[in-house]
């Protein structure tokens, strides 16, 4: 042990006050900013904070774009059940099993530790000629997204 | 002097200085890491999915796109899943899951995808889930540590305020029929990835004249917000 003066001690006491002072005021600082409940502006802004990097880029693909349009046909929803309705055919059309499909996501879901999965094994379980249509119905679903709606936004 | 210098001497002695310093710098590690621990590593969220109650296998396809697009939008977000989909999506597994997870974590998040009717939301075996209870969760240690929860069934809204009274802070449900598709991926991308409020979140996501979702109890909860 090297011994230490009291004037060294009240020191390294004093800095390990002032950092915490420190730390807990940028923290008050960044929670007002995050959980003030306007987020809109906050978010545009900054990127999302993303903690498995590499996945999340692979995923990219699946990502709406960051813009959003105002217009959108009313029967876009139908048209959306539509291309599932399809694609649910196709693969009846081609005796897919969905049985064991179904069975092959629930082993797949209770093995991943902590239930992390990965959207690469969750797409193992559809036939691989209909693996990027069934991406692309989900990314479709993504491209057109309403603007706010100020009746429906003071509803109770 | 004398007389200030002497407790000074008395404090740093060769045995309680050291044990200072080690003080000190303890607890301001754990200044420092507290905050951020409670909010990115203690949340976990359950994901109780089922589309075919009467165990038709038709609906194999709208499953696997609920869990593809949940977690490519929000496993950044969670340290946990709890998956319950098909056969596992039972009242029973629901309530046990729901108290494993506010008995692990601090911040639990629910995302219900199921038949339902304005009274009740169905599991797999035609196994309901009825208004009492989702009263009856209160009874359930640490509830409130369940945050938010999504019902994608049909006539969910009445539903929510349930949740609420049992000590859920904000709850998502539909006030008419409803499909999910494409409400809950979109509204996922916008509660999760660009983390937006729940109400504009939800407000965004919406097909206008199809859709008519609406956010019962806090309506400016985000997903990286705590409790």
């Amino acid at each position: 042990m090297i011994p230490l003066s009291p004037r060294m001690v009240k020191i390294m006491i004093s800095s390990c006050a002032a950092v915490g002072l420190l730390v807990l005021g940028a923290a008050a600082a960044f929670q007002a900013v995050d959980g003030d409940g306007q987020d809109d502006t906050v978010s545009k802004e900054r990127p999302a904070q993303v903690r498995d990097l590499p996945k999340t880029t692979a995923d990219l693909a699946v990502l709406p774009p960051a813009r959003d349009d105002q217009s959108r046909p009313m029967d876009e929803s139908s048209a959306v059940q539509g291309r599932i309705e399809g694609l649910k055919m196709k693969l009846k059309a081609e005796n897919t099993d969905f049985t064991r499909m179904r069975r092959d996501l629930e082993d797949r879901l209770s093995r991943a530790p902590d239930g992390k999965i990965t959207p690469d094994e969750i797409l193992a379980v559809i036939p691989p000629a209909h693996r990027e249509e069934f991406k692309s119905i989900l990314t479709s679903m993504y491209a057109k997204q309403s603007e706010p709606m100020t009746m429906k936004e003071t509803r109770p | 002097m004398t007389a200030i210098e002497e407790p000074l001497r008395r404090l740093s002695g060769p045995h309680t200085q050291p044990k200072t310093v080690v003080i000190c710098i303890l607890a301001s590690v754990m200044i420092l890491l507290c905050p951020w621990g409670e909010a990115w590593a203690a949340r976990a969220a359950i994901v109780f999915a089922e589309m075919e109650k009467d165990d038709a296998e038709g609906e194999a396809l709208e499953e696997t796109l609920i869990v593809y697009t949940t977690t490519v939008q929000l496993s950044a977000y969670y340290s946990r899943f709890y998956w319950l989909t098909n056969a596992k999506a039972t009242k029973d597994n629901l309530i046990r899951t729901i108290q494993a997870a506010v008995n692990t974590y601090t911040t639990v998040d629910m995302y219900i995808i199921a038949h339902g009717g304005m009274q009740y939301l169905w599991g797999h075996f035609n196994d309901r889930f009825y208004v009492d209870d989702i009263l009856g969760l209160r009874s359930l240690d640490n509830i409130e540590r369940l945050r938010f929860v999504y019902i994608g069934s049909c006539h969910s809204w009445d539903l929510t305020d349930e949740f609420v009274e049992a000590g859920v802070t904000s709850a998502v449900g539909s006030a008419i029929k409803m499909t999910n598709f494409p409400f809950y991926p979109r509204f996922l991308n916008n509660f999760g990835a660009r983390g937006l409020s729940l109400q504009t979140a939800v407000t965004r996501s919406q097909t206008p004249l199809v859709d008519d979702f609406r956010v019962c109890g806090k309506k400016y909860i985000t997903l990286r917000s705590g409790k």
